[in-house]
């Protein structure tokens, strides 16, 4: 009896609780299962791929059967100048640098040497541009009658999967830091808010609350790094670069989850959203896989998320220990977002404030 | 004034004395406050004197913690005027509204800076709310009366010309409330304004100077203790008689 009181009660706590229900139970699944759309394909058969020609030479029609022979397992991206071609590749936004040679379609040459350059920090890309090499190496000899040896050149050291994840670890944990443990730590102080309200300003109690934490984040950051070094990685996660990343990434989660929090007036909804929102974040800011290896909708929409650039950034000067001047555009877009989420932030607050 | 009239000779710590000729009074026109479809303020004319302990009373959901709260800057009027003078005000709410993981010493540390509160009163204050024998306590760990008694000490720690409580006594045990209700007379004997919203006017009976009755988001009664021709112990019943005929008038309007 006892028992189907007890499952009565649920029943009754459940009619009040029908919109975190409706979360939990609906909304988080659905997001899931549609999550699955942005997994179409485990190899990248579309990452773009800069071919450079290498001098006037090179005939359109040659340049057209290497782009040809590629386009199987890429995208090939023309390119006039090998250095902005290399420049791209430590940004990401190409996976590989193939130079066309001239004299790939004159019947009188036996042999024509062609280079893949790949970045050997790019560790998910290893194998995959083994299987391009092969692929085009096949493709290019079946259609040509000089024969065309591919090579596949790594630029830098090979980086193991273990070094490379490192920094996008860091990046997981400023997400769950900016999305579960603020809103947390912020409702826990809710019943001081009012006092805090007469004694000073809300405003000055979040900006407390958001450059306290984000100072924190030097505490974790010193951890991975000094794991790194004992476990002989060879990241630098002290690059000025990456902490002004991963800095600016935890500012703008911090002021939309903080903006989340007030608007929801400190409820459940609200900490749910976050998680949704954490969720998106987590899933479209490129942390382990690059852009360029998603379906075309995923990658189109990583490509709008700041976040991705932050990610960018961080291993190009953590891996590469590229300057953070090189990368002085995508950090500004990134700064840029973080002032852009203090926009929701005030207007939460001030719902907030005019709602109380 | 009623209550109390000395600060010395306790044995406790002096409260620093305030010249209320020096501080404005508050004063509210026609303060109307609407949430959606309910009409929280209905119009509330008031004047609340400096150095006087000054009653809001009414019934749950009169709207008198709407009141305080708009007194506070905490609510936006949807219409009417709020005049507070540029004088320092202090609040405890209803609601427990301190750190609850650090110590007492630690809040008081916190909001004493935040206030720019002179260290010999803050120790005063603990004193005078007998806090100092849970100054390292953890706040979320302290029983219901000290944690009331620490709101407390943090809405004084600037010892603000006018102190806005809102159900200061409710679930305390009779000797904390006598000893708060003292320590509330002494503050209003040297010279500080002391406003109460409360529904329990016979608690302040003894200390009211200045009695606010509010029903249905309007100003009820508005008079000074002394205009009231009736014994202490019968405030409330004053108070209880004026909000039931107000109710059947609604009725009967209704």
């Amino acid at each position: 009896m006892s028992l189907r009181t007890i499952l009565r009660k649920e029943l009754l706590w459940s009619r009040h609780r029908a919109l975190a229900l409706l979360f939990v139970l609906v909304l988080l699944p659905a997001a899931f299962a549609g999550a699955s759309v942005f997994f179409q394909s485990t190899l990248p058969k579309d990452a773009p791929v800069a071919v450079v020609v290498e001098d006037d030479a090179v005939s359109g029609a040659e340049y057209d059967v290497v782009a040809a022979s590629f386009r199987l397992f890429s995208r090939p991206v023309r390119y006039d100048s090998e250095a902005r071609a290399l420049r791209d590749l430590e940004r990401e936004t190409v996976y590989a640098v193939v130079s066309v040679p001239p004299d790939l379609g004159d019947p009188a040459v036996d042999r024509v040497n062609m280079t893949v350059t790949i970045d050997g920090d790019m560790t998910p890309y290893r194998e995959p541009s083994g299987a391009l090499v092969s692929v085009v190496s096949a493709t290019m000899n079946r259609q040509l009658d000089t024969r065309v040896v591919v090579d596949r050149e790594v630029r830098g050291e090979e980086r193991k999967l273990a070094s490379y994840l490192l920094p996008s670890f860091l990046q997981i944990l400023v997400f769950t830091f900016a999305f579960a443990y603020l809103p947390y730590n912020l409702a826990s102080e809710e019943a001081v808010l009012d006092r805090l309200r007469v004694e000073t300003s809300l405003d000055a109690v979040v900006a407390g609350k958001l450059l306290f934490f984000t100072g924190l984040l030097a505490v974790p950051l010193l951890v991975f790094h000094g794991l790194g070094l004992g476990l002989g990685y060879g990241v630098n996660l002290l690059a000025p670069g990456a902490i002004l990343a991963y800095g600016l990434t935890f500012l703008a989660c911090g002021a939309i989850a903080t903006a989340v929090t007030f608007a929801s007036g400190f409820g459940t909804t609200g900490r749910l959203l976050n998680v949704l929102v954490l969720f998106a974040f987590l899933g479209f800011s490129g942390l382990v896989y690059p852009a360029g290896f998603f379906s075309p909708l995923r990658r189109g929409v990583v490509r709008l998320m700041p976040t991705h650039y932050a990610m960018v950034v961080v291993r190009g000067t953590t891996l590469r220990d590229l300057p953070p001047a090189e990368f002085g555009t995508w950090l500004g877009g990134v700064a840029l977002f973080a002032l852009a989420a203090l926009v929701p932030l005030k207007l939460a607050m001030i719902a907030y404030e005019r709602g109380t | 004034m009623a209550g109390r009239e000395a600060t010395d000779g306790d044995g406790l710590p002096d409260i620093p004395r305030l010249d209320p000729g020096a501080v404005a009074p508050i004063r509210v026109e026609g303060l109307r406050k609407r949430y959606g479809n309910v009409l929280a303020l209905a119009g509330v004319d008031l004047t609340v004197e400096p150095g006087a302990f000054h009653c809001l009373v009414g019934p749950n959901g009169s709207g008198k913690t709407t009141l305080l709260r708009t007194l506070l800057g905490l609510v936006e009027p949807s219409a009417g005027e709020v005049s507070v003078p540029d004088a320092r005000l202090g609040t405890a709410f209803q609601r427990p509204s301190h750190y609850d993981q650090l110590t007492v010493a630690d809040n008081l540390d916190v909001f004493g800076a935040l206030a720019d509160a002179d260290a010999a009163w803050a120790e005063t204050v603990l004193a005078r709310l007998g806090l100092d024998v849970v100054r390292d306590r953890i706040a979320g760990e302290l029983s219901g009366g000290y944690s009331r008694k620490l709101d407390l000490a943090l809405a004084l720690q600037k010892a603000p010309a006018y102190l806005l409580l809102d159900e200061p006594l409710g679930e305390l045990d009779d000797v904390t409330k006598l000893r708060l209700l003292e320590f509330l007379g002494a503050y209003r004997d040297a010279g500080h304004g002391v406003v109460i919203s409360t529904h329990n006017l016979g608690q302040f009976a003894s200390y009211v100077d200045h009695l606010t009755i509010v029903h249905d988001g309007a100003v009820l009664l508005d008079t000074p203790r002394e205009s009231l021709d009736v014994p202490d112990g019968e405030l409330q019943e004053l108070y209880v008689e004026r909000i039931l005929s107000a109710a059947s008038e609604s009725d009967g309007e209704g």
